[in-house]
């Protein structure tokens, strides 16, 4: 790639990155990062993450703590099939178990699998520091039940992100970071004030370096900084509230790299989030892994 | 400070029509009945200027009575102590000697012995024309008080909209019995809802010294009003922690409880004040809880454990008060749901309570009987009421 393509190739990232901006999720997920893999071949990615939120926030600030800890756990399969060089397609599959203690009462659970996704990754560019996505997808939800604790809103989406990244590898620079932005639309489900449509987006930034390389994998720490806002609360499969909801989070991320015998290599990521300044949503601790390998 | 004298009958009966003729202070809004406690009434007016204030009154027996406060003040408030439980009293405010607005009547909280009343129920009030109608319907109901369900006054609880809003076109109602609302989404939009604390005079919790949440007895009835709009009410909160005591406390017969987001509704619904206090309510035999924010009516079956049908407790929607009316999907919890305008009234009598969804020229459009054997009740005990469904 030329330096001018590069250079045109970044802007319209950044230009798609800004955007995404403006349109929305609730759910900051960093680790929902979308990459390719190389023509011809299949990338797995496994994320599983384990939400412990103390409290809901409401959108005053006074902070509603919940009895006991809720646990929401959260898996996520998604497999994408590089037809063309800088394309893939892929699905999406989560697998959701929620626990809600209550006062005098044993704790209510939920688990299952809240819908599936369809979506397409293309790498607008790539050279030997910087990688690039785009992901369009459609996520269709289960249907929500009336159950007090549900795994699925019922809310189907449609959602852009996009992501610049700092390329792994031997000849990469010591420095890692990017930025990550997403956006989605729920068409409204034909009910009231709560099921009308919303808008959800979300975008993070992390950046760290290189803290050693251990028989050809890189290990590298970053800090993580992100904001999100919707105009209304859908967090973890449950429809909490009908206003705006928004969110910043702060975290780290340790992340591992190695050869995967070609551009796209394997990797771990681990990130550790802190909700922060919530408002009308869910405040409490993150811990996401997430695998990625190429076949 | 308060004098209270008993003039002489013959000087009473005058004292209605001399005083409507006699010039001075400007009457800007009022009077309206409040509720102080579970024991006085009130009664609140405006004026244009600082002056006096006083009430005389009379019962239906012709005993006179009067009140006054030579303080100098413009928002009046004359608590009417004294007066014989659930009596009906024929009124007349006054400033500087003017009279202030006409004659009309209150009645006196009921004795924990008096069992047998009636009380309305509206919410998400909007527009004027709407409320207006509803409080003619509400005067006919015979109901001794009106709870709102929150959002008082669209769109952001302005100060200045209050009697545009609200207290003119329930001028009618609001001059026989009070209005006791909760904070709504909207009203806390201005000051997280300093305007209507400032409108409305209610009771005042132990727990905060203020009126974003408090609670009042009527007869055999505990009447809760809890903030989930500017207030904590997380586990462990001064607001729950109150909400226990104040149900555990209780030992009469009905327990209502009212607050703006429901936690069962078919157009949404708050989930996490289903998580945080349905249990609660479960627990301390809570039979009614009353919600607006929804623009609609909706009934739900006894709930409990999250679950139904059985004993448990009902959730009344009542935010049919006049704001733009809500679409929604009806959900498995609900008995009954409609996109209507109109009011609430429940007949409470011993063990049996009677709800009655109004449309605003009065038409029952849906109607549900509570009863449970008119024991006594130990206190905290939870004894569930049956669900008779039609009265």
């Amino acid at each position: 790639m030329t330096k001018i393509r590069a250079r045109a190739a970044a802007g319209l990232a950044f230009a798609a990155l800004a955007w995404t901006s403006i349109a929305a999720a609730q759910s900051p997920r960093p680790a929902d990062v979308p990459s390719l893999p190389e023509a011809g071949r299949v990338l797995l990615k496994l994320e599983t993450g384990w939400y412990r939120p103390g409290s809901f926030v409401t959108s005053e600030g006074d902070e509603q703590d919940l009895f006991g800890h809720p646990d929401f756990v959260l898996a996520t399969l998604r497999a994408s099939w590089s037809p063309l060089r800088r394309l893939a397609v892929g699905v999406e599959i989560p697998y959701r178990y929620t626990s809600l203690p209550v006062p005098d009462a044993s704790a209510l659970t939920a688990k299952g699998v809240p819908g599936a996704g369809v979506f397409v990754d293309w790498a607008p560019f790539e050279s030997s520091k910087l990688r690039s996505a785009l992901r369009a997808e459609y996520f269709h939800s289960s249907n929500a039940g009336d159950e007090a604790v549900t795994i699925s809103d019922g809310s189907d989406r449609y959602s852009v992100n996009a992501s610049v990244f700092s390329a792994p590898g031997a000849d990469a620079p010591a420095w890692r970071g990017g930025a990550h932005a997403g956006a989605g639309y729920a068409p409204g489900r034909g009910g009231g004030e709560s099921n009308g449509s919303f808008v959800e987006w979300e975008v993070d930034l992390r950046f760290g370096r290189r803290i050693a390389r251990v028989g050809g994998a890189d290990l590298a720490a970053l800090a993580l900084g992100g904001y999100a806002f919707s105009t209304e609360s859908h967090q973890e499969g449950l429809v909490l509230h009908d206003l705006k909801a928004r969110r910043a989070l702060g975290g780290v991320v340790i992340q591992m790299d190695w050869p995967g015998g070609g551009s796209t290599p394997g990797s771990l990521v681990v990130i550790v989030e802190r909700d922060l300044a919530a408002r009308n949503s869910l405040s409490g601790w993150r811990l996401t892994a997430t695998w990625t390998g190429q076949f | 400070m308060k004098h209270l004298r008993r003039p002489a009958p013959a000087a009473a009966a005058v004292l209605f029509g001399a005083a409507l003729f006699a010039r001075g202070a400007g009457l800007v809004r009022g009077p309206v009945v409040a509720r102080l406690d579970d024991s006085t009434a009130a009664l609140v007016w405006w004026t244009d200027q600082d002056c006096d204030t006083r009430v005389d009154g009379m019962s239906p027996s012709g005993e006179p009575f009067s009140i006054r406060f030579s303080e100098r003040v413009r928002r009046h408030v004359a608590p009417l102590t004294g007066l014989v439980a659930g009596t009906h009293y024929r009124y007349q405010a006054y400033s500087d000697g003017v009279a202030m607005g006409a004659a009309s009547t209150v009645a006196a909280p009921r004795s924990p012995q008096d069992p047998e009343f009636r009380f309305g129920v509206i919410g998400d009030t909007a527009t004027g024309q709407i409320p207006a109608e509803i409080a003619d319907r509400l005067v006919e109901s015979g109901s001794d008080l009106v709870i709102h369900t929150g959002d008082v006054v669209y769109p952001d609880g302005a100060d200045d909209l209050y009697d545009q809003e609200f207290f003119r076109p329930m001028a009618r109602w609001l001059s026989l019995g009070p209005v006791l609302p909760t904070l709504g989404n909207h009203d806390i939009h201005t000051d997280r809802g300093a305007p209507l604390l400032a409108n409305f005079v209610l009771p005042r919790n132990s727990a905060t010294g203020d009126s974003r949440f408090y609670s009042f007895r009527q007869g055999s009835a505990l009447f809760i009003c809890l903030d989930v709009e500017s207030s904590s009410y997380g586990y462990g909160s001064a607001q729950y922690r109150w909400l226990v005591e104040t149900l555990a406390a209780f030992d009469g017969e009905w327990k209502f409880v009212y607050f703006h987001e429901p936690p069962y509704s078919s157009a949404g619904g708050n989930a996490v004040i289903r998580l945080i206090l349905s249990p609660l309510f479960e627990r301390y035999g809570v039979d009614v809880v009353f919600c607006g924010h929804e623009h609609l009516y909706e009934r739900t079956f006894p709930i409990r454990d999250f679950g139904f049908p059985g004993p448990g407790v009902v959730y009344i929607t009542e935010g049919g008060g006049g704001a733009d009316l809500d679409s929604f999907e009806r959900r498995s919890f609900s008995a009954f749901a409609a996109s209507r305008h109109g009011y609430t009234i429940g007949e409470v009598s011993p063990g049996r309570l009677v709800l009655t969804a109004h449309d605003t020229d009065g038409t029952v459009f849906d109607s549900v009987v509570l009863s449970k054997a008119p024991v006594a009740q130990p206190p905290g005990s939870g004894r569930r009421p049956r669900v008779l469904d039609r009265p």
